[in-house]
């Protein structure tokens, strides 16, 4: 009875454990000192800055952006010391009016917007359409850094348009909106379907574009390893092939496949497939002599050898293969939902998108949003591996 | 003499001259080397590291070819001339020098193993007369565990159950006790013998260790340096069962001593050899 009794290790939960290290608290107590820092440097300009209000904006008479401009309305947008684009703008508006059918507010914004990125090579402006409003982007570096919206149908004034005399900036960080701005931005979006939908389209495209190059990968990675006429054929183009990177299939890609969707997936297959062949590869090759011997000489066949000791000898390799192919299917499928548009007319285009569009059209803290949830969702499905790769491979999962 | 003791294990290498010729740069490895070993005998080999005494083995065991000679298994040829890689084959199984357990299987699933594969046993009756075995050799409480789980000592007595759960003729042991410390050793010696004594299989072993070469052997064969060929043979008259007493009686101081002798000269020659190669 009380040697049964006289040891009893308190068996404490992961979570208990890893609150109760000090290597938890210091990770917790570098993050939130990283934060307060990001805040601060990144609100230092705004309070020391001393601002000018320069000249209003763009006015118009209604929220349709679909009005037709006609000239003699007042519509025009001083910028500080750039006002003298506004004339040639309506120059431009008179001549259009004059040659063409009458164009509608948006065409002329977007007009004026090339108009400012042609003359002013320092800024770059941007248009985008939301809920029926226009928005007017201007994110220049010269003279002083400044960003902001500009409504069209909002009469007055869409936003302070200052420019500053004094202001102490940090560098780099004091460009990138603090933390604060960042929540605020994630929870006036964490509620809207798109959001979650860009997360949802993501993810799929993930998942399938990895699994299909599992199902693949792994056994043509073992074909390589376990047969020779196998690998003297097949070896040679692939190792050709494996050094171009995902992208630089993208092109190519379009040109094969009918759909947008389907070349997207092409290229994310590819990303994580030469990976994990290349590691099933390495792993199976490097299996000890050892345990193929011992096997042989117990009187293993060539399917025993294969099942019970190549396979599960490879399994470690198939899990890294796994882990570093999930990164880079995640690179692959955000870069491809960027350039693509986000598969053309269906609207919502994923979290690569999601930043796209932010860029083109919201603010950086919604771009910093997306940036954060492409870090979760890499993190989420890392830790999927890991849990799977635990479950499968026991002998590993020691202590 | 312990050839009466069993009828089965006898082995008989007449003449194998291994060559190893990696990109044309012959290395001789072993040269003309007979050896009689008589069914149900420990043979403890004992020689300078790398004169080919692991060559030997692995022309025994198949995993790799004879140049010329021919090696017996109970009168059968395993290799000779027309066929001078020999089958692998569950009769002789390795214990390797670094120990194979496979770490993905449980001790009793690497126990299972061999009757598993060949069909003998189902997977219910290979898994209990593997506990059955594990159980024997005192680590019956440790089978659900992985290799990496137990210490060194615990996986290479579990790798010495799973070698002979497969009933084999001659167990085939690369320096399985290296890097041991004493202690551990002397309890593996313990269970080998045990284990000897109890199935009087055809015992191959290579070992560093004079002491436990004659302790655990009936004969001790020291190897010359590289080329390996049998340089001598010392007779251990040690009456079965041994204990720790033996060692420290004279009858093993001696024969220690006489080993000792044989392989000091030879490591002499082949350090000679290595200035000899550098110079
Ligand atoms: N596959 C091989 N190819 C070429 N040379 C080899 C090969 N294997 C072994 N040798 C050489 O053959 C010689 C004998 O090697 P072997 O492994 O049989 O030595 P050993 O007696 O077992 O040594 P140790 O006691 O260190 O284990 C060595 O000189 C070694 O370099
Ligand atoms: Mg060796």
């Amino acid at each position: 009875m009380a040697s049964g009794t006289n040891l009893s290790i308190k068996k404490r939960s992961k979570f208990e454990r890893a609150i109760s290290s000090l290597t938890f608290w210091r990770g917790v107590v570098a993050l939130l000192g990283f934060l307060v820092v990001w805040e601060i440097c990144s609100r230092m300009e705004r309070w020391t800055a001393e601002y000018q209000v320069v000249e209003h904006l763009i006015a118009g008479n209604e929220t349709d952006i679909n009005k037709v401009v006609n000239e003699g309305d007042v519509l025009y947008a001083t910028i500080g010391e750039y006002g003298t684009e506004l004339n040639a703008n309506r120059e431009m508006l008179k001549a259009w009016n004059e040659k063409n059918s009458p164009m509608t507010l948006k065409d002329f914004t977007k007009s004026f917007v090339q108009q400012i990125n042609k003359e002013f090579k320092t800024h770059s402006a941007n248009v985008m359409e939301r809920d029926n409003n226009l928005f007017l982007i201007i994110i220049g570096n010269k003279p002083e850094a400044f960003k902001t919206e500009m409504t069209l149908n909002d009469k007055e004034l869409a936003g302070d348009m200052k420019s500053e005399a004094f202001k102490i900036a940090v560098p780099w960080i004091g460009k990138v909106p603090p933390p604060t701005e960042v929540v605020e931005a994630w929870t006036e979006i964490i509620g809207l379907p798109g959001y979650w939908e860009s997360w949802y389209l993501s993810t799929g495209r993930v998942f399938v574009g990895f699994l299909v190059a599992q199902l693949i990968g792994i056994p043509f990675g073992l074909a390589l390893a376990v047969n020779r006429y196998f690998r003297d054929i097949f070896f040679p183009p692939f190792e050709v092939l494996r050094p171009i990177p995902p992208l630089a299939w993208v092109p190519a890609s379009i040109v094969f496949w009918p759909t947008t969707e389907m070349s997207i997936a092409f290229v994310t297959f590819l990303g994580a497939f030469f990976t994990i062949v290349i590691n099933v590869l390495g792993g199976a090759q490097s299996i000890d002599v050892r345990y193929l011997r011992a096997a042989q000489s117990m009187g293993a066949t060539q399917w025993h050898l294969f099942s019970k000791i190549i396979l599960p000898g490879t399994l470690p390799s198939i899990f890294t293969g796994a882990a570093v192919g999930m990164g880079i299917t995640w690179e692959v499928v955000l870069a491809g939902e960027m350039i693509s548009g986000g598969g053309g007319q269906q609207a919502s285009g994923g979290l690569g998108f999601f930043i796209w569009s932010s860029y083109m059209g919201g603010t950086v803290a919604q771009v910093i949003v997306g940036m954060i949830s492409i870090g979760i969702a890499g993190y989420l499905s890392s830790s999927l591996i890991r849990f799977i790769g635990d479950r499968s491979m026991p002998w590993r999962r020691l202590f | 003499m312990p050839s009466s003791l069993l009828g089965k294990g006898a082995i008989s290498i007449r003449n194998v001259t291994k060559i190893y010729d990696p990109e044309g740069v012959n290395v001789m490895a072993v040269d003309d080397c007979s050896l009689e070993i008589a069914a149900g005998e420990v043979c403890m080999i004992v020689g300078p590291s790398g004169c080919g005494k692991t060559t030997l083995l692995n022309a025994i065991a198949g995993f790799h070819s004879v140049t010329t000679g021919e090696i017996y298994l109970d009168g059968e040829m395993l290799c000779g001339p027309e066929k001078p890689l020999a089958e692998q084959g569950a009769d002789r199984i390795v214990v390797f020098q670094h120990g194979a357990l496979f770490p993905w299987k449980t001790l009793v699933e690497n126990v299972a193993y061999g009757p598993i594969v060949q069909g003998i046993l189902s997977k219910k009756e290979a898994h209990e007369k593997a506990e059955g075995m594990l159980t024997e050799a005192g680590i019956g409480d440790m089978s659900q565990k992985y290799p990496g789980e137990v210490s060194s000592g615990m996986a290479r007595r579990a790798e010495i159950v799973r070698a002979l759960i497969n009933d084999p003729k001659v167990l085939l042991l690369d320096e399985p006790y290296r890097a041991m410390d004493a202690l551990t050793k002397s309890i593996m010696h313990e269970a080998l013998l045990e284990v000897y004594d109890r199935t009087k299989v055809t015992i191959f072993f290579i070992t560093h260790d004079l002491e436990e070469a004659i302790f655990l052997g009936d004969r001790v064969v020291v190897m010359t340096t590289r080329p390996a060929k049998t340089k001598k043979i010392l007779d251990v008259n040690i009456p079965r069962p041994r204990d720790y007493q033996v060692l420290s009686s004279e009858e093993f101081r001696l024969l220690v001593n006489e080993a000792k002798d044989a392989v000091h000269e030879e490591a002499v020659k082949a350090f000679e050899a290595g200035e000899r190669e550098l110079a």
